[in-house]
């Protein structure tokens, strides 16, 4: 148990030693020290998350010390909750995470703040394995914020761009709304259970018996959680921030905004996944919100011409799809998805970095073409990840959506099982347009490009095998498989298991073939559409909507921010300065206009004065003659 | 162990400091003053383990004074200790005229604050209440900025106002006291446990407690009555400033919790509601007003609004934890918003302008000043890790369970978690982002990091570590609820 | 004839209204001040009267009191008089209006 504590502690501690250790002594230490210690760091880091992961059995608490008393029983503690469902997203994070630091050595060279970058980065690290990690939601809720502030500032990294700084803000501020549901949801479930830590919330909710008031309480947590989740994990109505997000530095876009930090809703509501059940309702509103979300971020991503933006869409509407299948009772299935998602987009991500650095910072699309000749080993990782996205068998992408498509098939809601196809499909096309706009055709661009550094590109194959390889994770048993995470997670989640028989065997081989045709049929219409590009796209009115994003940005800025920035100028020039400061203002100005009024009376003649005295001396005589 | 003369050591030393620096000579008369207050903080970091101490004594005939110390004014002092050593530390170098006598205005507001924390006594309270406002006004008014006539008129005016309705409050409630037991007592406590056991009747309560809250709700400020604080910050110099925010809307909320809230608890239930209301309001006019400000003190300022609305609505809940929580956060605003406005004060001696689009890309120029600016301002936008945090989520998680006013007050005041994040990213964007034109500007040297350095630590330390002020405030503020409740029971 | 009081107070009343009417009328300071005594001296025969009256000395005393007092007054009124003269060349009480709000 005490090496566990210390193990735990060691591995939450290192990237947090680190990302100090880097921005203090990152200038005096230069780039080579930097880029080996930040590696050595987080692969320290993995190894502590390893051992931890081989040392626990079923589920551990690790208690650190009491952070806030809130009452005489109840306080907020920092300890750590190290089960399935935390330690495999730990490995995740710190895995991936290793991975896409040992690229950023490459990436960053040169930059002027290296070292703030990899603190920065290491920061974030610490941040996410705290929310992973913690036993009560104040913890976790502290890697919550944690991951967005560094969001924040990674987005800002190259801050001298003022859009730059806008996009960070708008990202944190986003945030901030879901965390504010968060929040909520914290004092609700506080109300009703009297407790903050994650365990002993959901060992109550085993037990049952809430009165109608804790069952209303109960209801507005799962509002607020799933508000926060929204925020978190760019979900409609809250997917503003991560397009936009894409002003960081790529393997920031790759680590934060692809792999993990936007998985954290998904995480969040496993986490929780009783109190959901508890509140039916709340679930259905999850699926339908991840199934639009889903559909609606891939009809975008067909129109967006910069790498990362297709990029970015597509990481909301695969994040959909993880909500979809948490909402509909199937958080393996989410989970799964998260995992290979994790892989496969960290490697598109990072497969485009690639190419935006030989391309010397060039992100569009229509300026590129024919990169494969110049950039093999670049081309081929990509291509692994573009055929796992849309879901050609037997790549891990297909495997983890397949099971989530079974899933929504299966439920019987008619309307999610379109979304959920259209969105397959729509996603083969997009990633295809993607693939044959960067690597084929003729070159539209200006620079040469060259290929990335070893250490770039030895990331990326490993990323490749990953993404190859990961459906093996949770091979459904169907098809003579070995579900491996299912198992694993089945002590923490609940999921429907899928009965063997051949009914359910011919059910998923038709679904499979159904979804790889569709896979194969966008990857085909996008090859013909674009093979020889000459620059036109599609223009027709209607496509505006897409490439327009809905207007959803415009719409926010006209009904929310300004009218937000009217009310605190009526606020401030209005309330305060005519309202209350005229108020007391004019209060002033009248006592001293009464005062000149009055001061007429003193004219100075002695006579005068004895008149008003006798005027006096008569009323007085007068009010004494009358109240007798 | 201490004794009760520590009480009369720590009530007079400020006093006898005032005098020193007053009677130094001009050019010596910085470091004596920021060796006095040094010593000050010393004295006050020995009492650290006290809990409790009372000292009480005969003045003339049967009129009694009495000290009083526990652990919620032990750490207000301690906070205004050490935010006038610092800002009188920053000014060594910045007030060049009259040295000797703003030294020992600062000295003296600092006795002023120290003797209406320590007194035990209402008339003490209100002698000190008052004469705060010397000091202050001619800190503002002879090293203010150009409209400082008028700032200084609207501070004293205003405060004043609501000082005389105390007064009267106060005159009542001695009488009603006499009246009813045939002696005079100007003690609070004894005040409390007689008007604990002899509840006054309800109607004279509520006007009496009203008045109060008049009085105290105008230094805090509550909305509608904060309009005075926007423009006494812009006035004042920079130290003035750390120490109205820092120090000076304590001792509303303080005053709260010390006097008008024990004193008459029925009352402050009956108008929890309103006061709530006003509050909430306080929190979110305060935020929308300091995002669209260009001054960056009135940013703070505003901004201050918005932090002591949090405080308020955690005192007006009525929960043990929305109290404990609200006095660290007057622990925590005094540190960071005192924090923000010695920033604010680094960047303005060096460019005379706080226009906030003078600034920008500051990060580049100053990276230490934007390591500083970024963390403190997290703190001030509550992020967990930081002090801000703790105390706003005490507040807001007691305030939810709150059974005397709705809580959806709270989730109310919540919108005001995501509107400080707007402001307060919008200054650092301000600020710290975007094109540099400001390039010659110094970054921070030695005599910064003294006191940057132990307030980054502390932000850090109690928003980590909260317990070390957290416990001895818990146990006080256990001990007052018990009172309320056996008092309810009756 | 039997002097009543009543007679006397109805001289007493007399005397102080014409004192009174030329305080307020009259614009020389000196008239003034001659007015002032006028009234001073209604007083002084309302208190003799009532001495008389209730036959005791009390009454007489107060009237040495208020002569007395009378004097004083009348000397510090002429030294201000003189002042004044030298000041204005005159003694008209309606251009001694420095004190105006």
């Amino acid at each position: 148990m005490a090496d566990l504590k210390l193990l735990a502690a060691l591995c939450v501690l290192i990237p947090l030693v680190g990302s100090t250790l880097w921005f203090w002594l990152g200038a005096r230490f230069g780039e080579k020290v930097v880029s080996i210690g930040a590696v050595t760091f987080l692969v320290a880091s993995f190894l502590c998350m390893l051992g931890m992961f081989f040392g626990v059995h079923e589920a551990a608490r690790v208690d650190f010390f009491e952070w806030i008393r809130i009452s005489s029983n109840a306080s907020v503690h920092f300890s750590f909750l190290l089960d399935p469902l935390s330690l495999t997203l730990g490995l995740i994070v710190t895995g991936v995470g290793s991975l896409i630091h040992v690229y950023a050595t490459g990436y960053m060279k040169g930059d002027p703040s290296f070292g703030r970058f990899f603190s920065y980065l290491n920061l974030f690290i610490f941040s996410m394995l705290m929310l992973v990690l913690s036993d009560s939601l104040v913890g976790l809720f502290l890697g919550w914020e944690g991951v967005g502030l560094c969001s924040y500032l990674l987005i800002s990294f190259w801050f001298s761009e003022e859009a730059n700084a806008i996009a960070g803000k708008k990202a944190f501020v986003v945030n901030r709304i879901g965390d504010f549901g968060f929040l909520i949801a914290i004092f609700a479930l506080f109300q009703v259970f009297g407790t903050v830590s994650i365990p002993d919330i959901l060992s109550a909710i085993h037990l049952g018996n809430l009165t109608a008031d804790q069952m209303f309480w109960s209801k507005i947590a799962c509002f607020g959680l799933i508000l926060g989740a929204s925020g978190k994990s760019a979900q409609i109505p809250l997917h503003i921030w991560l397009p936009d997000a894409m002003a960081g530095p790529t393997p920031v876009s790759a680590l934060i905004h692809a792999a993990t930090m936007v998985t954290a809703g998904v995480y969040l509501i496993c986490r929780l996944q009783p109190l959901f059940l508890l509140n039916g309702g709340s679930l259905e509103i999850i699926a339908y919100m991840g199934g639009l979300t889903a559909l609606f971020a891939a009809s975008v991503a067909i129109f967006q011409n910069d790498i990362k933006k297709v990029l970015a869409y597509s990481t909301i509407s695969q994040l959909g799809y993880m909500f979809l299948a948490v909402g509909l009772g199937a958080p393996v299935a989410a989970y799964f998805h998260l995992m290979t998602h994790a892989f496969f987009k960290a490697l598109l991500f990072l497969g485009a970095g690639s190419v935006i650095h030989g391309l010397h910072h060039e992100q569009n699309m229509h300026k590129m073409g024919g990169l494969r000749k110049q950039m093999p080993i670049t081309f081929w990782a990509m291509t692994v990840g573009v055929l796992a996205i849309a879901g050609i068998p037997p790549l891990s992408g297909f495997v983890s959506k397949d099971e989530i498509l079974h899933t929504v098939s299966t439920s019987g809601r008619t309307a999610l099982s379109v979304m959920a196809f259209l969105t397959a499909f729509m996603t083969a096309f997009y990633m295809g347009r993607l693939w044959v706009l960067t690597f084929f055709g003729k070159f539209r661009g200006h620079h040469e490009a060259d290929e990335s550094p070893l250490s770039m590109t030895f990331v990326l194959v490993t990323l490749a095998i990953l993404s190859a390889l990961g459906g093996l994770l949770n091979w459904p048993e169907l098809w003579g498989g070995h579900e491996l995470l299912n198992e694993f997670l089945s002590s923490v989640v609940v999921q429907k298991k899928i009965e063997i028989s051949s009914e359910a065997f011919h059910h998923s081989l038709l679904l499979a073939g159904f979804s790889s045709l569709l896979g194969l049929a966008g990857l085909g219409l996008a090859w013909l559409r674009y093979r020889n590009f000459s620059g036109k796209e599609f223009e027709a009115p209607v496509f505006n909507l897409f490439k327009k994003k809905y207007y959803i940005d415009e719409l926010y800025d006209i009904a929310i921010v300004r009218n937000l920035k009217q009310i605190g100028w009526i606020l401030w020039k209005g309330v305060d300065g005519l309202c209350i400061d005229g108020f007391l203002n004019g209060l002033g100005t009248g006592t001293t206009r009464l005062a000149n009024r009055l001061r007429g009376m003193q004219t100075g003649l002695a006579q005068q004065y004895a008149v008003w005295v006798w005027i006096g001396f008569l009323l007085l005589l007068f009010g004494a003659w009358t109240v007798r | 162990m201490l004794n009760e003369n520590y009480l009369l050591v720590l009530f007079l030393f400020p006093f006898f400091s005032t005098l020193i620096v007053a009677l130094s000579r001009h050019r010596a008369a910085a470091w004596v003053s920021v060796a006095m207050a040094f010593a000050f903080f010393v004295l006050t970091l020995i009492g650290f383990q006290v809990h409790e101490l009372r000292y009480s004594a005969t003045w003339f005939g049967n009129l009694k004074y009495g000290l009083y110390l526990d652990s919620y004014s032990y750490f207000l002092i301690l906070l205004s200790a050490f935010l006038t050593l610092i800002s009188l530390f920053y000014s060594v170098r910045v007030i060049k005229e009259k040295v000797a006598a703003y030294h020992a205005l600062f000295h003296a507001l600092q006795a002023t604050v120290v003797g209406s924390l320590l007194c035990d006594d209402l008339v003490f309270f209100y002698i000190f209440w008052e004469a705060m406002l010397i000091p202050m006004y001619f800190i503002i008014g002879i090293w203010g900025g150009p409209r400082r006539k008028y700032a200084t008129l609207k501070f004293f005016l205003f405060t004043f106002a609501g000082s005389l309705l105390m007064l009267i409050g106060l005159i009542t409630t001695y009488v009603i006291y006499f009246q009813q037991t045939g002696t005079w007592s100007a003690s609070f406590q004894t005040l409390r446990d007689y008007f604990h056991m002899n509840p006054m009747n309800f109607e004279i309560q509520k006007w009496i407690f009203l008045s109060f809250v008049l009085s105290f709700a105008i230094k805090i400020p509550l909305f509608p009555f904060h309009t005075w604080l926007p423009d006494a910050h812009v006035e004042a110099p920079t130290a003035g400033s750390v120490i109205l925010a820092g120090v000076l809307l304590k001792m509303g909320t303080y005053g709260l919790m010390r006097f008008a809230i024990p004193l008459f608890h029925e009352s402050a239930e009956y108008f929890a509601g309103a006061l709530c209301f006003l509050s909430v309001v306080g929190i979110i006019l305060g935020a929308l007003v300091a995002w669209r400000q260009t001054d960056i003190k009135k940013l703070i300022a505003y901004s201050s609004v918005s932090h002591l609305g949090f405080i308020t609505l955690g005192i007006f809940m009525m929960t043990e934890a929305g109290w404990n929580g609200a006095y660290l956060q007057m622990l925590n605003h005094g540190l960071s918003t005192g924090a923000l406005f010695l920033l604010v004060g680094f960047l303005y001696d060096q460019t005379h302008t706080r226009d906030i689009q003078a600034y920008g890309g500051l990060a580049k120029s100053l990276p230490w000043f934007a390591l500083v600016t970024v963390i403190i301002a997290l703190s001030s936008i509550a992020l967990p890790g930081t002090n801000g945090f703790v105390g706003e989520f005490l507040i807001l998680l007691g305030s939810f369970q709150s059974k005397v006013a709705s809580n959806g007050w709270v989730i109310l005041a919540g919108v005001g978690v995501i509107l400080g994040a707007v402001y307060m990213l919008h200054l650092v964007q301000k600020l710290l982002y975007g094109k540099s034109h400001s390039e010659k500007l110094k970054d921070f040297g030695w005599r910064e990091w003294v006191f940057y350095v132990p307030l980054v630590i502390l932000v850090f330390a109690i928003g980590i570590f909260p317990e070390w002020i957290l416990g001895p405030v818990r146990e006080k503020t256990t001990a007052m609820f018990n009172l309320f409740s056996t008092f309810a029971a009756r | 004839m039997n002097v009543s009081i009543a007679h006397l107070l109805f001289l007493s009343f007399g005397v102080f209204c014409i004192g009174g009417a030329g305080f307020l009328m009259r614009r020389n300071a000196l008239s003034l001040l001659i007015c002032l005594e006028l009234m001073l001296s209604a007083v002084n025969i309302a208190f003799v009267s009532f001495s008389r009256l209730h036959q005791n000395e009390s009454g007489n005393l107060l009237y040495f009191l208020v002569i007395t007092v009378a004097a004083c007054e009348s000397a510090v009124g002429l030294a201000l008089i003189l002042n004044f003269f030298r000041l204005k060349k005159n003694i008209r009480l309606d251009e001694a209006t420095t004190l105006k709000g």
